[in-house]
């Protein structure tokens, strides 16, 4: 077989391949979703399981090896964004820019607990679409576990609400969520028009998520405060908080604003001005490095490396796979699960992918969905952006039904854990994930097939003329 | 805690916020500026450079100068003349030279001048060397540091002559301990002195060993784990809140740059380093109590300091 790659480029892909290397995807995906081993260090074994498979089989035809460069070389800005984000947030992050903004909302709230509540929840939407979800959610965590020990109140509501909003705010822009610029990326959204694509369902989504925890938490929120003493007390105390205490440098905190906005429009203007995001996220956090007094060391050290590796893992494994043809194969049966109604494809797409995004890692979900849906949508350009756009709310959403669906959830729970020594069960989490998501998946069918029915989505430009 | 990479952000994040819930309002004191101001010199190569710090100082504070120069060795006429070319070097200032007497220690005398001028600042020699060449590092017996012993007002030692000595002023470090109880008078008066056109550098310096000892004296366990530089840098941000919002309000209300550090280490090594490479005036704490520990450091910084050095 190895001999016949050499000799031709074209072959005819076997069921054998395709189990193989399915079963290399599904056995890696399975034991990232129950942690039994690093996440990354299990998606580069699997990576490496997938191209020894990929040679044996001959899949990378006459390229060779030479063809996991260029896999990889299609997802770079992705490495990118995520690389230039994470240097940017923590120098910013330093100059104590949230942190002030954060108590500075806090103060507003008087220590009332249901506006505390509503605040936290305003907070970590605005954190999370704009630092992305794992920044932004242990930066809501740490707030929420301080606060609340401050006053007295039980964190857990609250940390559930940070763990349950952060996943709409998410889907907020392009870059506020890593599956969202997986997809965004793949489907080549403009930011804008992603960012008119998204946010009503990322607002919507959240308003609801915040509803129904106000209806699940909220004797429990006036039943602390009750506990915590009196009013008038804790009033006091929280117009006592002083966010200047969390400024160093005022001309860096000011300066840290504006490489901020800077890189929130050069993200929004990218296409127009013909960059991708990750040379715009590369500008900012160099910009932040140098005007913003960040160590360069310390902010390269806080770039999630495992990260990378867990993407560069995972991008193989895809390739390797998707070279077998499973996953054209997979797009068929998926269409003709439609039956040519966009509807069915909808809602099959929409409850698959927030199944398993809560159960598995919503990462490798849509890492594995994009070939899927591009193969599909490249056939049936009127299908692009419904699919879309269901991938985008359902893979960010779908985090909420378990307590390690998401980032954020893993870590508000896991810093109340730590903080506390107090454990959120599935159970516990998923009386409220669950019915949130339950809700959350018919907002998302609901508003991708009025929108598509609409016609109010704007056109996919890398389908629209085809 | 469960081993985890999220502990170690989820620690420094939360120090942080601590520092703003902990803050509890420091006002900082108001400093009457002194009226006089006593510069003693010891007839050594950096009397001049001593004259042109002291006019300054005089200037900023609109105050009179009393010039004295305690040195047996030298007869008093021979003092006489040099403080009154001295005197011509203070340009524009009032000044006035405290009566001169024939005596042996020349620390007494200037805390003699001190008392019968009425002075509430002192600008003197302290020739960087001195003590290491002289007396040896270790040494506590130079006439700067006896002084220092018995001056309750801000005393300012001059190390060495600097090129451009004056930039110094525009460029302070004050260094404090976060639970120190003299911090905001050291904060009010670099404020006061140095005024609102200068950059403020304030340092922390986190120091794991002074830490322990403090622990042990106060009969509380220490615990090797909780004096990490990441558990003792948390600490120290958390406990700073207040004083670090009192310095950045007044920055801010007088529209004037203040940046804030936290470094660990040695303090005396770390904060003399700092100050002598960055080339700041160097405003420190003094102790109260003269038989502290942290009054013996504050004398080491300023032994291994070449840089102007106030000590309040």
């Amino acid at each position: 077989m190895l001999l016949a790659a050499e000799t031709s480029n074209t072959f005819e892909p076997g069921w054998v391949p395709m189990a193989v290397l399915g079963a290399i995807m599904v056995a890696t995906y399975l034991v990232i979703a129950f942690e039994k081993f690093h996440k990354s260090v299990t998606a580069i074994l699997g990576g490496i399981a997938a191209v020894i498979a990929a040679l044996a089989f001959g899949l990378f035809g006459k390229t060779g090896y030479p063809l996991i460069h260029e896999i990889l070389g299609h997802d770079l800005n992705i490495l990118g964004v995520i690389i230039g984000t994470s240097i940017l947030v923590d120098t910013v992050g330093r100059s104590g820019l949230f942190h002030f903004i954060a108590i500075r909302v806090v103060k507003m709230t008087m220590g009332e607990p249901k506006r505390l509540f509503l605040f936290v929840c305003i907070l970590t939407w605005v954190f999370v679409s704009l630092l992305t979800l794992a920044p932004g959610s242990l930066l809501m965590a740490s707030l929420v576990l301080v606060i609340c020990k401050t006053l007295g109140y039980h964190p857990k509501p609250y940390l559930i609400a940070v763990a349950i909003v952060a996943n709409s705010a998410a889907l907020t822009t392009f870059s506020s969520g890593i599956a969202t610029l997986m997809i965004g990326t793949s489907a080549e959204i403009p930011y804008v028009q992603f960012f008119i694509g998204s946010t009503p369902l990322a607002i919507t989504t959240g308003i609801v998520a915040f509803f129904v925890l106000v209806k699940l938490y909220g004797k429990k929120l006036l039943e602390d405060a009750k506990a915590a003493g009196d009013p008038a007390e804790l009033k006091t105390k929280v117009a006592g908080f002083d966010e200047w205490a969390l400024v160093k440098d005022r001309r860096i905190f000011w300066r840290s604003a504006i490489v901020l906005v800077l890189t929130v429009i050069g993200f929004a203007t990218a296409q127009m001005i013909g960059v991708g995001l990750d040379f715009i996220a590369m500008a900012g956090g160099m910009l932040a490095l140098l005007f913003c007094a960040g160590d360069p060391e310390q902010a390269i050290k806080k770039v999630k490396w495992s990260v990378i590796l867990f993407f560069v893992g995972l991008f193989v494994i895809v390739g390797s796979v998707k070279a077998t043809g499973l996953l054209e194969v997979t797009a068929d049966a998926l269409v003709s699960i439609g039956g040519g109604q966009t509807w069915i494809l909808v809602i099959v797409l929409g409850l698959f992918v927030m199944l398993a995004s809560g159960f598995v890692d919503n990462i490798p979900v849509t890492a594995t969905m994009l070939p899927i849906l591009d193969k599909i949508a490249t056939e049936n350009p009127a299908l692009a952006e419904p699919l879309y756009w269901t991938l985008v709310g359902a893979s960010n959403l779908g985090g909420n039904g378990t307590p390690i669906g998401s980032v954020a959830a893993v870590v508000a729970l896991h810093a109340l854990e730590a903080d506390r020594g107090e454990k959120v069960g599935w159970g516990e989490f998923m009386k409220a994930g669950m019915l949130i998501l339950a809700i959350q998946a018919v907002m998302v069918i609901g508003y991708v097939l009025l929108m598509h029915n609409l016609g109010w989505f704007p056109d996919l430009p890398k389908y629209a003329g085809e | 805690m469960p081993d985890n990479p999220l502990n170690d952000e989820l620690h420094e994040t939360m120090s942080r916020f601590k520092a703003a819930t902990n803050a509890s309002p420091v006002e900082l004191p108001e400093i009457d500026k002194p009226t006089k101001v006593l510069v003693a010199f010891d007839q050594s190569n950096q009397d001049e450079f001593t004259a042109m710090i002291g006019a300054q100082v005089c200037r900023w504070y609109g105050a009179t100068a009393v010039l004295t120069l305690p040195d047996p060795g030298t007869d008093i006429d021979s003092r006489r003349q040099h403080l009154e070319a001295m005197q011509a070097k203070m340009e524009g200032v009032d000044c006035e030279i405290a009566p001169i007497q024939d005596d042996e220690d020349p620390a007494d005398r200037i805390i003699d001048a001190m008392k019968a001028s009425g002075a509430e600042f002192i600008v003197m020699d302290a020739p960087w060397g001195e003590d290491i060449v002289k007396l040896g590092r270790d040494s506590v017996g130079s006439t700067a540091e006896r002084v220092l012993a018995r001056a309750t007002i801000p005393v300012l030692f001059i190390r060495e002559p600097q090129e451009d000595a004056l930039a110094l002023f525009n460029n302070p470090l004050v260094k404090l301990h976060v639970r120190q109880q003299e911090a905001p008078k050291s904060l009010a008066t670099a404020f006061s002195l140095c005024g609102q056109e200068s950059s403020f550098k304030v340092l922390f310096v986190v120091d794991a060993a002074a830490m322990a000892e403090a622990m042990a004296l106060l009969g509380e366990d220490v615990d090797d784990d909780k004096l990490t530089d990441e558990a003792l840098l948390a600490d120290a941000q958390a406990a700073a809140g207040s004083l670090v919002a009192a310095a950045q309000r007044w920055a801010a209300d007088n529209n004037a740059d203040l940046s804030v550090e936290f470094k660990i280490g040695s303090d005396p090594d770390v904060t003399a380093r700092h100050a002598n490479d960055g080339g700041h005036l160097l405003v420190i704490p003094c102790p109260a109590d003269r038989n502290s520990s942290a009054y013996s450091r504050a004398l080491t910084v300023l032994r291994l300091s070449s840089v102007p050095v106030l000590m309040v």
